[in-house]
């Protein structure tokens, strides 16, 4: 194992400041990404099932548009489409929060319009008869309910979020990733970055992985 | 805006489409047969080796497929002082990393059928392999197909981001016709849509096949 005598791990602890910063810029995006991607998301999900179709076709495209396309392609869209095409002009961290929300927002309003869906019609039929007027309805009865089985999704939605606010580093975003990959350039030391950055997502990443198991465990719903 | 820069190169980008489509159908076909050996396992396998897989998901699902990507791509020629070309490390990296997540709807999928039916299989003199091959799968298969449309989507949308280890699939070689052309607003627009209408219709073909089907997948 001759290559193993090669390595020099001390560039990790000898960058770790950049590392760390690296890692809040990656966490901060991905909070702010899911706070918008929850308002956006819902918005949208609830036009899809407001029954009116001016409203439900255009939010159906929306989504189904957003959740087709490649993030990266996004990504580059709002970085570097957007400014030769128009004089919007956004700071890297802007087109990243930009294109991480809009898709976000296509993947949590899937999941809302699944959550408003499942629950039966009978209760919102139960609450019509007893005198609530529809939207009393929605949110008294339908939404209550809603949410809580929106919950587990919305954790698998975070995880995979947080692993792929790597792809903004590709846009110039001091992510973790941008910042591991700024240390190799600078180093050279291009196997000890790689297999420390590997590790860094690991060590964040499992235990969300493990939380979000546990939500979909715990507020399994049956009838 | 003038949409003849992509019509006057669309066999440059036509090339980078067949990658596209080249790279995302063979990491479908491995991940499949990953998804299947190691769902399969976690489901029904002993202990140990079951374990084994377990390791393999989790690590897998928590690590980016950007770094996976690179990690293959850099290291084994650092450690071996061999490594595959960028097109061979695309489809490897696709493998692993949409083998893990194909694996998890396979375990869901089989053990979701209920118990009831493996028993009553096996009170009326099936062996376990019949009962899992006969009874189990062919039920489960049907329920897996939406989510497995979903995640073949994925397949196609991360292999965009090979082009970072500048795998010539059809993200490349917009921006490689971007440098040259200078109209980003046109080549990316066109690429993005060809993109969303592969995966959307991709999903779309799979959920009409599962709603004729889905009668027989219900216990």
């Amino acid at each position: 194992m001759n290559f193993l005598d090669n390595l020099d791990w001390s560039v990790i602890p000898s960058n770790a400041d950049l590392l760390w910063s690296g890692v809040q810029l990656t966490v901060v995006l991905t909070f702010v990404t899911m706070i918008l991607s929850i308002i956006f998301g819902t918005v949208l999900a609830v036009l899809r099932v407001c029954g009116y179709r001016v409203l439900s076709w255009p939010s159906a495209f929306v989504v189904n548009f957003f959740r087709s396309v490649p993030l990266l392609l996004l990504l580059f869209w709002v970085f570097y489409v957007l400014p030769a095409t128009t004089d919007i002009r956004l700071s890297p961290f802007l087109a990243a929060l930009v294109g991480l929300s809009a898709c976000g927002s296509a993947y949590v309003a899937e999941v809302i319009r699944a959550g408003i869906l499942s629950i039966r019609k009978g209760q919102r039929e139960a609450a019509l008869a007893l005198g609530m007027t529809r939207s009393k309805a929605f949110l008294r009865i339908t939404m209550p309910q809603a949410v809580r089985r929106v919950i587990p999704p919305l954790a698998t939605i975070w995880v995979s979020l947080f692993k792929d606010t790597s792809l903004v580093s590709t846009i110039g975003v001091a992510d973790l990733s941008h910042a591991a990959l700024s240390v190799r350039a600078q180093t050279f030391r291009v196997f000890e970055i790689l297999t420390a950055l590997a590790v860094i997502y690991l060590l964040l990443a499992y235990p969300q992985a493990k939380l979000t198991d546990w939500l979909h465990r715990r507020l399994r719903v049956e009838e | 805006m003038n949409f003849d820069v992509v019509l006057d190169n669309r066999d440059f980008l036509l090339d980078g489409l067949r990658v596209t489509v080249f790279i995302s159908a063979l990491a479908i076909v491995i991940s499949l047969a990953i998804g299947l050996l190691v769902g399969g396992v976690r489901a029904y396998g002993p202990r140990p080796l079951a374990a084994v897989a377990a390791v393999y998901v989790d690590v897998v699902r928590s690590i980016p497929f950007l770094v996976i990507l690179m990690w293959l791509f850099f290291a084994p020629p650092i450690m071996l002082g061999v490594g595959l070309s960028p097109l061979w490390t695309a489809v490897a990296a696709l493998a692993v990393h949409e083998g893990a997540y194909f694996a998890e709807i396979f375990r869901a999928g089989l053990l979701s059928v209920r118990a009831g039916q493996t028993q009553a299989g096996l009170a009326m003199g099936m062996t376990k392999m019949l009962v899992i091959r006969r009874i189990v799968v062919p039920q489960a298969t049907i329920r897996m197909l939406p989510p497995l449309a979903t995640y073949c989507g994925a397949i196609v949308q991360k292999s965009a981001v090979t082009s970072v280890i500048a795998v010539e699939e059809m993200t490349r070689q917009a921006q490689l016709l971007t440098s040259v052309t200078y109209r980003p607003f046109e080549i990316f627009t066109s690429v993005m849509v060809v993109y969303a209408v592969i995966v959307y219709s991709l999903i779309w073909a799979v959920e009409a096949v599962y709603k004729r089907l889905a009668p027989r997948g219900a216990s």
